[in-house]
């Protein structure tokens, strides 16, 4: 067990949170806690290091501000938290199954996930029109291995026009989530990913680029 | 002497202008016993409905015909609360305040409001009448006097600001110069307050914070007071007051954002209370919350006071939760509680598969309220009875946090051939169930009379005389549209006349159909 003043330096050098591809016992262990201590409080899951790219507002659209309203980094561990946060906030139990369902889902993979809204009222579809993505550093560049969609849901913005007029108005959100294998990450960078940077570049569906800085030895 | 002779002329002058002017608080606070007006939303300030009309009765209310009808071509959404006053009936739609003659629905005149601003919804449920004006709120945020007689309009003063959602959608009540309207719009996340206006020029006179904030009793039911700067806490239906007290009682809806929960931890008041107010300053006297921490949309829509024969004074509160409060009003004691329509899975947690609760979005008691019969000691409530399944699904970023939402907007409703509605009658003294009437959904006002009759109507169209004493049907007749307004009953001339607000509801929420229409009866 590391000593406090140690383990507080390490994490002042950044070295006791970096990635890990594939989760131990203990990261599973730790996951799951910390999301049923989470869900538990009900009231929200809070991102913290995990937020790469986050809109001040999130209630409130400002003109030319594109359809991103933030970028989550999905480790293994971050998304593993998720899911416990997620099923304990619903009063269900953190069952194996789904504890390995999604170990085995975050296995040597990373997940930017992107969350959107849409330009009108109208676009359903405007998760769709998102662009490809890809990961660009020193090591070079390396496309997307999956692209997922979540479904769209209806909710309220209060919308601030060119003329500062403001209007309350629903729009369309969601996320869409960018899905990186971490082995040809490394392959590429030759390097061990657990400390890698770069950016994540992608387009929203207005066609707006979005280069956004990660560094994967900054989070757990 | 000539000096008193003339003060005593003076007085006549005035108490003859008084009456052409229409409508002191003096007057208005005999509202529960007149019989030939109809005063206010719901009749008079205790808001309890009862009538002592008993020229229809349970022996003749068969013989009821319809005397005539009151077409609008508007199709918007048509749910008013008439109010009628020496001889003519005033009515409101979106944009239209219009006055017509009470026995034969001749038009008399109509006010067309042009919005100044953007509207947030669709929805006016009635007219305010005090010394000679008509007082009404509009979508756009703005308090409208309309004169009495002429229809013109005597100002406008914006009170509230339509670009943040806010809007007007009650009927207002005035006593003594004071105009009470709360702000609508708790599902685009306003941060509701209720007003007392000046019935002379509209100028605001105090206000009361729905969402507290800061010192204020119950902002420590905001765990995170960031999210009280959209926490709902809206005011759609009418009020009631005690006007021996001088105290105002406020129905107040649901928090928002209505399903994320986790947003906004605490109880969230004074969400889903009845809120009591110094009706002269705007001071909390007391409150009850009805739902706390709500996360099924379920406001609280109506209060009703009333005082039974044995001397309690009692007041009802009923919401969209589907469970009727009665509550002493001196102690503030809850004497108790009985659900008026299904309540399933009411307490369980929204999951990601889907929880079918019961009542659902647009289920419970919606904008009419209880009404009370003094004669029989009993309460009568209207209900819907239909069901929802909403599924959690929406993850939405704020300030470095996710809050799940509904995927499926307020739900999926059960099939509306499914849906269905109550009457229920209920001892106002023990709140055990004496009877009950199940029909399409009831939403449409309540009022029972001397006559041992209860007036109301279904969403089907159908206008219904219930014998108050077991709820059987003494008469009914579709009108062409659904019931979903007020149901009134004024004596004009020695004959007593029921008139009912029927059309459209809503098309889309309700699947009604029919053009806005008052359609008044009365016997042969």
């Amino acid at each position: 067990m590391l000593a406090k003043p140690a383990l507080a330096l390490m994490i002042l050098l950044g070295l006791a949170y970096a990635l890990t591809p594939e989760l131990s016992p203990t990261d599973i262990r730790q996951a799951v806690s910390a999301g049923e201590a989470i869900g538990n409080k009900h009231q929200g899951y809070a991102f913290g290091d995990y937020v790469l790219y986050g809109k001040e507002n999130g209630l409130v659209i400002r003109p030319g501000q594109g359809e991103v309203e933030a970028v989550i980094l999905g480790t293994p561990y971050e998304r593993l938290r998720w899911t416990s946060y997620l099923l304990t906030s619903q009063h269900k139990k953190v069952t194996q199954q789904a504890i390995d369902a999604e170990v085995s889902r975050g296995k040597d993979r990373v997940r930017f996930v992107v969350f959107a809204h849409s330009q009108s009222n109208k676009d359903q579809n405007f998760l769709e029109k998102f662009g490809p993505a890809k990961v660009t550093g020193d090591f070079g560049s390396v496309s997307v291995s999956r692209v997922e969609r979540s479904d769209p849901s209806l909710d309220l913005y209060t919308v601030v026009d060119s003329s500062s007029n403001r209007r309350v108005e629903t729009r369309w959100l969601g996320t869409v989530t960018y899905i990186f294998d971490l082995g040809e990450l490394e392959q590429k960078a030759n390097a061990d990913v657990a400390q890698l940077s770069g950016e994540l570049v992608f387009t929203d569906g207005t066609g707006k680029e979005y280069k956004i800085p990660f560094d994967f030895g900054k989070t757990r | 002497m000539r000096l008193q002779a003339r003060w005593f002329t003076t007085c006549l002058l005035v108490a003859g202008a008084g009456m052409g002017l229409a409508q002191t608080t003096r007057d208005l606070e005999k509202a529960e016993t007149s019989t030939d007006s109809w005063l206010m939303y719901n009749k008079s300030y205790l808001g309890h409905r009862y009538s002592s009309l008993d020229q229809i009765n349970t022996g003749n209310a068969k013989n009821l015909k319809p005397v005539c009808t009151f077409k609008l071509e508007a199709e918007g959404t048509f749910q008013p609360g008439p109010v009628v006053y020496q001889g003519v009936m005033y009515i409101t739609t979106l944009h239209d305040t219009i006055a017509l003659d009470a026995k034969t629905c001749k038009a008399r005149w109509t006010n067309t409001y042009k919005p100044a601003g953007p509207e947030t919804f669709n929805t006016n449920r009635g007219v305010a009448i005090y010394e000679g004006k008509l007082y009404r709120g509009t979508q756009d945020g703005v308090l409208l006097a309309i004169d009495v007689k002429t229809g013109k309009t005597l100002w406008k003063k914006k009170e509230l600001d339509p670009q943040k959602g806010e809007f007007f959608s009650a009927a207002p009540i005035v006593w003594n110069d004071l105009v009470f309207l709360g702000m609508a719009g708790a599902d685009w996340g306003v941060k509701g307050q209720m007003y007392a206006f000046s019935a002379k020029d509209g100028h605001q006179v105090w206000k009361f914070d729905l969402i507290p904030t800061g010192s204020e009793e119950g902002a420590d039911t905001w765990k995170n007071a960031d999210t009280t700067a959209t926490g709902g806490g809206s005011t759609w239906t009418s009020y009631s007051l005690d006007s021996k007290t001088g105290l105002l009682y406020v129905p107040v809806g649901n928090p928002a954002p209505d399903f994320s929960a986790d947003y906004r931890p605490g109880d969230n008041l004074f969400t889903d209370s009845m809120v009591v107010l110094d009706a002269k300053t705007g001071e909390l006297k007391w409150w009850h919350q009805l739902v706390p921490h709500d996360y099924h949309d379920w406001d609280t829509t109506n209060v009703a006071l009333f005082d039974t024969a044995d001397g309690k004074k009692l007041v009802a509160a009923v919401g969209k939760d589907g469970v009727l409060h009665v509550l002493d009003r001196g102690t503030h004691k809850l004497l108790y509680t009985v659900p008026v329509t299904t309540r399933d899975n009411a307490d369980a947690p929204l999951t990601t598969e889907g929880t079918h609760y019961c009542p659902g979005t647009l289920g419970g008691v919606e904008w009419n309220g209880p009404a009370y019969d003094p004669k029989n000691n009993t309460l009568y409530v209207n209900s819907v009875d239909w069901c929802v399944t909403a599924v959690l699904g929406e993850v939405r970023y704020i300030q470095g946090q996710a809050f799940t939402g509904l995927k499926n907007g307020f739900g999926d409703f059960d099939k509306f051939e499914t849906a269905h509605g109550w009457t229920k009658a209920i001892d106002a003294s023990t709140g055990k169930v004496r009877w009950s009437y199940k029909s399409t959904p009831m939403v449409a006002a309540v009022t029972p009379t001397a006559g041992g009759v209860v007036f109301t109507g279904d969403l089907d169209g159908n206008f219904l005389v219930l014998n108050a004493s077991n709820g059987d049907v003494l008469y009914k007749h579709n009108v062409g549209g659904a019931i979903a307004g007020g149901v009134i009953t004024y004596r004009l001339g020695g004959k007593q006349y029921v008139a009912v607000a029927a059309g459209n509801s809503s098309r889309t929420s309700w699947h009604t159909t029919g053009k806005p229409t008052i359609a008044i009866f009365a016997l042969p």
